[in-house]
């Protein structure tokens, strides 16, 4: 068929570019309109309330970035009381300081039980104003002041900041107050993962779980090759058969620094154990390498360590071996195979010069073509 | 200006209407339009289909990966050099591929461990295609049979547990016969409107038989395998 081009339907590929265009766009367009909206919003994502003029930004938690922190605290932190620090702006001149308060409705004046004697908040701190409204002030409050880090459950405390004359007063702030209630408490464990099995193999021994669990942020597997009894025998192989990656499931290898549902290990590890993390929601595996193992055999268990980082306790123990192996390559070496008179070969060696025709070839053929081409 | 807006609206419509209506609008449209066809220098390809080196006969590769058969996922891109229309084209291309296998490393007991030993192979290749299309374009028989030959440069490494243990190239002949089924031979409205919108004169589902056979020095990684893909002209 000859090529007739007809110039007033040339392919017109318009209608589709926009489209595509707009198929593009529009997330995008969405994405920056919910940012816009978050940000600004009482409440939204750039973590600022404001109310009577006053405006309150979480600056920092333990020093950190809180957005990086999901702006969570966890059961450890709230137990070392880290510090929460809050950005206060346009705290009016003619109040003398600002109290800070956690509960509902501390703005009220029965914020104290004064009228009602039933007490709804916590007075945390007062701190004196600024000079000046355009100044900012900082307020540091300690995390365990905040909600009762004894108790494992997950809240969202509202932190209240009130502009008054008298501390802890029952004094009408009328709307010279912020509230700030995007700092949450997660002081639950995670569950442990269940079904921990161990594997074996020389330079990568997997250590498989099952994971039903749900807003974790790594895992960690510790590994103590002290105690460990097992040996890698023949039944190794057939348990791994059998249970597939990760299916070393005898348990004869005992460990006197794992325990089943025991709290694990801390910072300092004891003499003998070896700590691995693997960062992942949903995460199913970790390799351990060769060097993890002191020795033949070694017992494992694994403790999920949830967004706020609080740690599970440890899951069941199981042992991983550390077994000579056989590859495809070495295989191949043991029973002849050689390549161009010895492999590795990195790249394309004197034998395969012979290679080099195809190439000449092709060129000569395009440039043929290209010469055809534009001759006509 | 004013048959351009006629004609424009008639491609864009005829995108959306269902066969019958296009159908009619072929007989509103001019004839030129009818007649249109945009330039074929190119040809590519999309396949896939199922890999095993032959490994010259041994059983080395059997004994790690004889449960993984790949895949060979590849694209193909020829330029036509020599048309005779509604016949044949002659043409040159290169290939590209990836195929990855898997299996357990084996313990001194002869069981397999939990560790992991790959293979993963990257072909690169250059070809001279023949392809004849005269059964579709002259008698209406949906069929376009196509030879190749060339020469394959086959990347390969293998690890062990996250060891890399060696690589290399694997160089040699490729051969290919393929059988195409001619799309626009169902479609030809919608066969029309993708070279007027997008310049693809034909697209064609195909089944192609390769053989890739290694040189001598090569690691013997070939084997006579079978792809099945969807190509375009255009």
């Amino acid at each position: 068929m000859d090529s007739k081009p007809f110039p007033i339907l040339a392919p017109r590929r318009t209608p589709w570019v926009a489209l595509c265009t707009l198929l593009v766009a529009a997330p995008l367009a969405a994405t920056a309109l919910a940012q816009f909206t978050g940000g600004t919003g009482v409440g939204g994502t750039g973590g600022t309330t404001a109310a009577g003029g006053l405006v309150v930004t979480l600056l920092t938690i333990d020093g950190k970035d809180p957005g990086a922190m999901k702006e969570l605290v966890g059961s450890a932190q709230c137990d070392n009381a880290v510090p929460v620090v809050f950005e206060l702006r346009g705290v009016p001149s003619d109040r003398e300081s600002i109290d800070v308060y956690t509960g509902d409705n501390c703005n009220s004046t029965d914020r104290n039980g004064s009228t009602t004697s039933a007490v709804r908040c916590k007075f945390i701190t007062n701190v004196a104003s600024p000079t000046s409204s355009a100044q900012a002030l900082e307020i540091k409050i300690s995390a365990a002041e905040l909600v009762n880090c004894d108790t494992a459950s997950e809240s969202t405390p509202t932190i209240w900041f009130l502009a008054v004359d008298v501390t802890e007063s029952a004094e009408d702030v009328g709307t010279r107050y912020a509230k700030y209630n995007k700092l949450a408490f997660d002081l639950r464990a995670p569950e442990p993962p269940s079904k921990v099995k161990g594997g074996s193999g020389e330079n990568q021994i997997p250590v498989t779980w099952t994971n039903k669990l749900s807003k974790i942020e790594k895992f960690i597997v510790y590994v103590d090759s002290g105690s460990g009894s097992g040996s890698a025998d023949a039944s190794i192989g057939a348990a791994d058969a059998g249970a597939g990656r990760g299916g070393a499931t005898r348990s004869e290898c005992g460990s006197g620094l794992l325990r089943e549902g025991a709290t694990a290990p801390g910072e300092n590890l004891p003499s003998g154990l070896v700590k691995r993390s693997y960062s992942g929601a949903t995460l199913t595996s970790g390799d351990l390498s060769g060097d993890d193992i002191d020795g033949k055999s070694a017992a494992v268990a694994v403790v999920a360590v949830d967004e706020a980082g609080n740690q599970s306790v440890l899951s069941n123990v199981a042992c991983v071996f550390v077994v000579p192996t056989e590859g495809f390559w070495d295989r191949y070496q043991a029973n002849g195979g050689t390549v161009d008179g010895g492999c590795p070969c990195a790249a394309l060696g004197p034998a395969h010069a012979e290679s080099a025709w195809p190439i000449a070839l092709v060129l000569g053929f395009i440039s043929v073509s290209a010469r055809r081409r534009r001759s006509r | 200006m004013k048959s351009f807006a006629s004609a424009l609206l008639l491609a864009v419509l005829s995108q959306w209407l269902p066969a019958a209506a296009a159908a009619q609008l072929d007989e509103e449209m001019p004839a030129e339009a009818k007649t249109y066809v945009s330039p074929e220098h190119f040809a590519v390809e999309f396949r896939v289909g199922p890999y095993q080196p032959d490994m010259g006969g041994r059983k080395d590769f059997q004994a790690f990966f004889a449960d993984d058969s790949g895949a060979l996922f590849a694209l193909e891109l020829d330029v036509v050099a020599w048309r005779v229309p509604d016949i044949l084209y002659l043409g040159a291309g290169g290939g590209i591929g990836w195929m990855n296998f898997e299996g357990k490393t084996i313990a001194q007991n002869g069981q397999k461990s939990s560790e992991t030993t790959s293979m993963e192979m990257f072909p690169l290749n250059l070809v001279g295609v023949l392809r004849f299309d005269a059964l579709a374009r002259q008698l209406s028989v949906p069929f376009i049979v196509t030879g190749k030959l060339g020469y394959q440069w086959m990347n390969w490494s293998t690890d062990s547990g996250g060891r890399s243990d060696a690589s290399g190239w694997s160089v040699g002949l490729l051969m290919g016969g393929q059988l195409g089924l001619d799309l626009d031979f169902f479609e030809p409205s919608a066969a029309r409107s993708m070279d007027e919108e997008w310049g693809i004169n034909h697209s064609f589902l195909f089944f192609e038989l390769m053989k890739f056979v290694p040189s001598k020095a090569s690691l013997p990684i070939g084997d006579l395998t079978w792809t099945v893909g969807l190509g375009f002209m255009f």
